[in-house]
């Protein structure tokens, strides 16, 4: 029964092996043809001005500074975000101390390093180490540790690919209480940076931050669930670098820590500057941050954006400045806001002053930027904005604007605009959701000098034109803000 | 190699990295050449590629990777630009240069160049990874390891795609033996 089966299968390995020697015969002709064809294929005339692009691509190199990009998921729609391109860094000692007695904290004292008022809660010491990790297709996501009060919840993160060659990052990251609900009335802000790998270790360290409103019911469990992302280099994210499974930590919440810290200090005194009045009401100091109650006259005939330069100062003049990266303030309507400053909670100063001389505001009938999306032009902007070019996929969708804007050197140097809410309306008024936006301190167009990319997701219809309710621009108004509060 | 001057670049090092790029810059353009058709396309290519790299250079974890870690970044580049360039194409719905990347009937020569200009214009009509990978072995000597890298692919894949673009190669040199018959 087996022999004549054998047989036939010699007889045709005898076949396939003939076959193979035909095919490993003509492979070796193809190999061949191949090797005489390699000095026709190099020889290939090189442009002499190759150099000039070659200096050019460089030039461009150099003059760009950092850019973060940033997203944010929120279900508070008012949260501000400032971007800040950092430059320098200056480490404190005192924060370096503690947070390098712990193996793998050291980038937290980095990350730190531009509020004043989570180094002295560091310092104080209200860091929680953590170092909880879940790992799913071999990508290793550890939250490192909290700092967290009623106000707010900072989590430092480390992200290790531990099969692959790229980096991982994160790209939504969600709480839910012990109930496995969401929690309501948070916005989380994430930022990557435009060097998700900075000292070279293969690893992503950065921060979720946590913004809780007075509405926000604190549980006793918090889970924060992520997905994360392969970051392609120098690739703007893509849908299908997000990794498909979830990752899981959960964070134990010591209440007793920080329940009923807070201090509220009532201010209540108005400010009127270039004809617009400014109410400021009351500061609320926690250990993460200071929050600072405003309000705005509303038959004011500009819109207020932004303080540039308000900055509490103590007895002895020592400054605390606004937080100048993840969440900044949030508006609970139109015309109030809170502003969030670094905290001097731990120093507790005798006197405090707020102080200030520079407005960022523009008119209330200029708020709006209207967009032709097909014939790709700007129908309404104010004066320093213009539309670079509109990114299109191969069925005609927006995937990307790209706006270039003129700043004022004097006070924008390091300050990168987010010019453009994360919602816009379209022709027929329905409200739709943009994707991520980014900005870059560089325009390939004389006179301008910061990009701005807004992307749009895959998945939306709209119809053009489309309207954006501009959220900050560098235009001013200026006076003196010199007001006691303590 | 000089490994040094790489590291240089990484520490941040602009005249190190320019160097660096001078060293390579005939490959690039090569590469660039044969992917994108274009002398000037494969120009802004190289400008792309070089801002791309010293913006992320610092990140470079193994210096003696450098030759194909640039590669690779021009690869990406080019493919956002043939990316970019089929969008424009589709929304004005004809493709601006009038022909197509893969036509050679404009090669020079008649029959006589036939044969002798058979093996590169039988590459021209594999698909980009196979043809790619065929040109970076023998034209640019990559090892499969270093397209492996190069192209972020296991080593393998890229085996893979080298058997299957010398059975299409051996196919489009059949077809001409038997045409000339």
């Amino acid at each position: 029964m087996f022999e004549p089966e054998e047989s036939t299968e010699r007889e045709e390995s005898e076949e396939e092996k003939y076959l193979n020697e035909l095919d490993a015969v003509e492979e070796m002709e193809v190999i061949n043809e191949l090797i005489q064809a390699k000095p026709r294929s190099m020889d290939m005339a090189i442009p002499k001005d190759l150099d000039d692009y070659i200096r050019n691509g460089l030039d461009k190199g150099l003059k760009v500074q950092k850019a973060r990009q940033f997203r944010k998921w929120s279900t508070l729609v008012a949260c501000l975000l400032l971007v800040v391109l950092i430059t320098t860094v200056r480490v404190s000692p005192a924060v370096a101390a503690v947070l390098r007695q712990i193996p793998g904290l050291g980038y937290i004292v980095e990350l730190i390093n531009y509020d004043k008022g989570l180094q002295s809660a560091v310092e104080n010491d209200f860091f929680q180490p953590l170092g909880v990790s879940d790992e799913q297709e071999g990508v290793v996501f550890t939250v490192d540790g909290i700092l967290m009060d009623e106000s707010s919840l900072v989590i430092f993160y480390t992200v290790e690919n531990k099969w692959g060659q790229s980096l991982v990052d994160l790209s939504e990251a969600k709480l839910f209480d012990e109930m496995g609900e969401p929690v309501k009335e948070v916005s989380i802000v994430s930022y990557a940076s435009a060097d998700p790998d900075q000292d070279g270790d293969g690893k992503v360290h950065s921060q979720i931050n946590v913004n809780f409103s007075d509405l926000t019911v604190i549980p006793n469990n918090l889970s924060v669930k992520v997905q994360l992302r392969k970051i392609v280099q120098d690739k703007s994210p893509q849908p299908s670098d997000t990794l498909s499974s979830t990752w899981k930590i959960i964070i134990p919440v010591d209440k007793n820590k920080f329940t009923d810290m807070k201090k509220v200090y009532e201010v209540n005194q108005n400010v009127v500057i270039e004809g617009q009045k400014i109410t400021f009401k009351k500061a609320t100091v926690y250990p993460t941050r200071m929050a600072l109650n405003v309000s705005y006259d509303p038959v004011n005939s500009k819109k207020i954006f932004a303080f540039d330069d308000l900055t509490l100062v103590n007895e002895k003049g020592e400054e605390w400045g606004r937080i100048m990266n993840g969440v900044t303030g949030s508006r609970p309507d139109e015309n109030h806001e809170i502003l969030f400053f670094q905290s001097n909670y731990f120093t507790e100063p005798k006197k405090l002053f707020l102080r200030g001389k520079s407005i960022r505001a523009l008119d209330k009938e200029e708020l709006n930027v209207i967009l032709d999306l097909e014939q790709e032009r700007i129908l309404k902007a104010p004066p320093n904005l213009v539309l670079d070019h509109i990114v299109k996929t191969s069925s005609r969708k927006v995937a990307e604007l790209s706006f270039l804007l003129k700043t004022n050197p004097e006070y924008d140097k390091e300050h990168g605009f987010n010019i453009f809410p994360f919602i816009f309306s379209d022709a027929r008024g329905q409200s739709l959701d943009t994707g991520e936006h980014g900005m870059l301190s560089h325009s390939e167009k004389p006179g301008y000098d910061q990009t701005i990319t807004v992307t749009f997701p895959d998945n939306i219809s709209y119809q053009s034109p489309i309207t954006f309710q501009i959220e900050d621009f560098p235009s001013r108004i200026t006076g003196d803000i010199n007001i006691r509060i303590k | 190699m000089d490994t040094q001057i790489v590291e240089a670049a990484i520490k941040g090092d602009s005249e190190a990295f320019y160097e660096l790029m001078n060293l390579h810059k005939t490959q690039l353009f090569r590469i660039a050449f044969r992917y994108l058709q274009s002398e000037q396309d494969a120009l802004e290519a190289i400008q792309e590629t070089t801002f791309r790299a010293y913006r992320s250079v610092k990140r470079l974890r193994e210096p003696e990777y450098f030759q194909t870690w640039l590669i690779r970044i021009l690869i990406n580049t080019c493919h956002d630009e043939l990316k970019h360039q089929r969008v424009q194409t589709s929304l004005r719905g004809v493709n601006p240069n009038g022909s197509t990347v893969f036509d050679d009937s404009a090669e020079p020569g008649g029959n006589a160049d036939l044969q002798r200009l058979d093996i590169l214009s039988a590459l021209d009509r594999l698909e980009v990874k196979h043809r790619q990978v065929i040109e970076l072995k023998y034209f640019e000597d990559l090892t499969i390891r270093e397209i492996a890298i190069t192209l972020e692919r296991p080593e393998g894949t890229i085996k893979t795609w080298l058997n299957h673009s010398y059975k299409q190669l051996r196919e489009h040199l059949r077809d001409r033996g038997e045409s000339r018959v």
